[in-house]
């Protein structure tokens, strides 16, 4: 199956097991999709591992393959929730958390409205960075983008966050 | 500094997004992930063979169909010619059609005993019309093979045509019944 250097690199990719929840965490803002989609990404790793050609990078390959999936997963929901006529109980973290108050629920619902309505662009940065917690290097190196870049759009998604949360609790 | 007042702003969110974290974190802790995901690893591979064996059954029988094909395409199309194609028949034809050149043609026998063939030119055109008849007899012996027997005629374009698009047709239902076979 896997050689000895590609068994080697997969073990390294386990140890980013929690960063990989909390990144898909970010994207799906539901626990159990989240570790869906980490055993989708790490199944994803493994069958692909034969294709690091530079170990390492390694931990910026896991997180965008860990991006894509997401994103993959993202639009095809859209695409069923398009479809679906009656919307489904919300399962989201804070309805599953017994010292929850509905002062809170709301907060958590208005951030869960105001990541999804961010940009795409705005989305990924903001998700990897908050939920995924990469450096600025890391995010760049992820995305293939100029630091300068990361934190413009950084900046643009966290300022769009906070007011449209603050919107969302006054209004 | 506006990033500072961002940040300042941000706080409380960020505060936010870390319990939602840690919450989901706690649950994700208790789940057997690492189990979960290997078993699920091993089960992928034989899925993968399956569906790789079938593929290549599929690709290697219409591969071979389209060699089949092919070779027998080209055993008709580039069957070695029967005979080559020799310039020296056309030649003599056109000098003895050559007025002039006609008179000097006549065979040996009909010259006058006792008179030489001393013409130069004469001796020539007839030597190299004597030569070119061998040749074409030749020729003409070997093409007919040692037992005598004249070879298979050279097929028509035609005739090729109609053998390719015979061949195509047989390559077509093949092709269907391979895709029935499967469906079933």
């Amino acid at each position: 199956m896997l050689t000895e250097e590609e068994s080697r690199l997969f073990e390294e990719m386990m140890t980013y097991q929690e960063d990989v929840f909390r990144i898909c965490l970010g994207f799906s803002r539901n626990p159990s999709d989240a570790e869906d989609l980490s055993q989708d990404v790490y199944l994803k790793a493994f069958q692909n591992v034969g294709k690091v050609h530079t170990p390492y990078a390694l931990k910026e390959w896991l997180f965008r393959i860990a991006r894509n999936t997401c994103l993959d997963h993202g639009r095809k929901r859209r695409i069923v929730r398009f479809f679906e006529i009656t919307a489904r109980p919300d399962n989201a973290v804070e309805t599953r958390t017994p010292e929850s108050s509905a002062d809170k629920g709301e907060r958590l619902n208005s951030l869960k409205k105001a990541v999804s309505r961010l940009p795409a662009k705005q989305q990924e940065v903001f998700v990897l960075r908050e939920y995924g917690h990469l450096s600025y290097q890391e995010l760049a190196g992820t995305l293939g983008i100029k630091q300068g870049t990361v934190m413009s759009r950084l900046n643009r998604a966290r300022r769009a966050v906070t007011d449209s949360v603050k919107e969302g609790h006054h209004g | 500094m506006g990033e500072r007042w961002d940040d300042r702003e941000f706080a409380e969110i960020a505060l936010l997004i870390r319990e939602e974290e840690e919450r989901a974190l706690e649950i994700f802790r208790q789940r057997n992930f690492d189990q979960e995901l290997r078993a699920r690893i091993a089960a992928v591979p034989e899925k993968k063979s399956a569906f790789f064996g079938h593929k290549t059954a599929i690709s290697a029988s219409i591969a071979a169909l389209v060699l089949v094909a092919a070779g027998t395409v080209f055993l008709v199309t580039r069957r070695p010619s029967s005979r080559p194609q020799s310039a020296s028949g056309p030649i003599a034809v056109i000098l003895k059609d050559l007025p002039g050149i006609s008179d000097f043609l006549m065979p040996k026998e009909t010259i006058p005993a006792g008179a030489t063939d001393t013409f130069g030119p004469a001796r020539t055109v007839r030597i190299v019309l004597a030569t070119a008849a061998r040749q074409k007899e030749e020729e003409e012996r070997k093409a007919a093979g040692p037992t005598g027997n004249p070879r298979a005629p050279r097929l028509s374009l035609e005739k090729k045509m109609e053998i390719l698009f015979r061949d195509r047709a047989i390559e077509r239902v093949l092709v269907s019944l391979l895709k029935k076979s499967e469906e079933v």
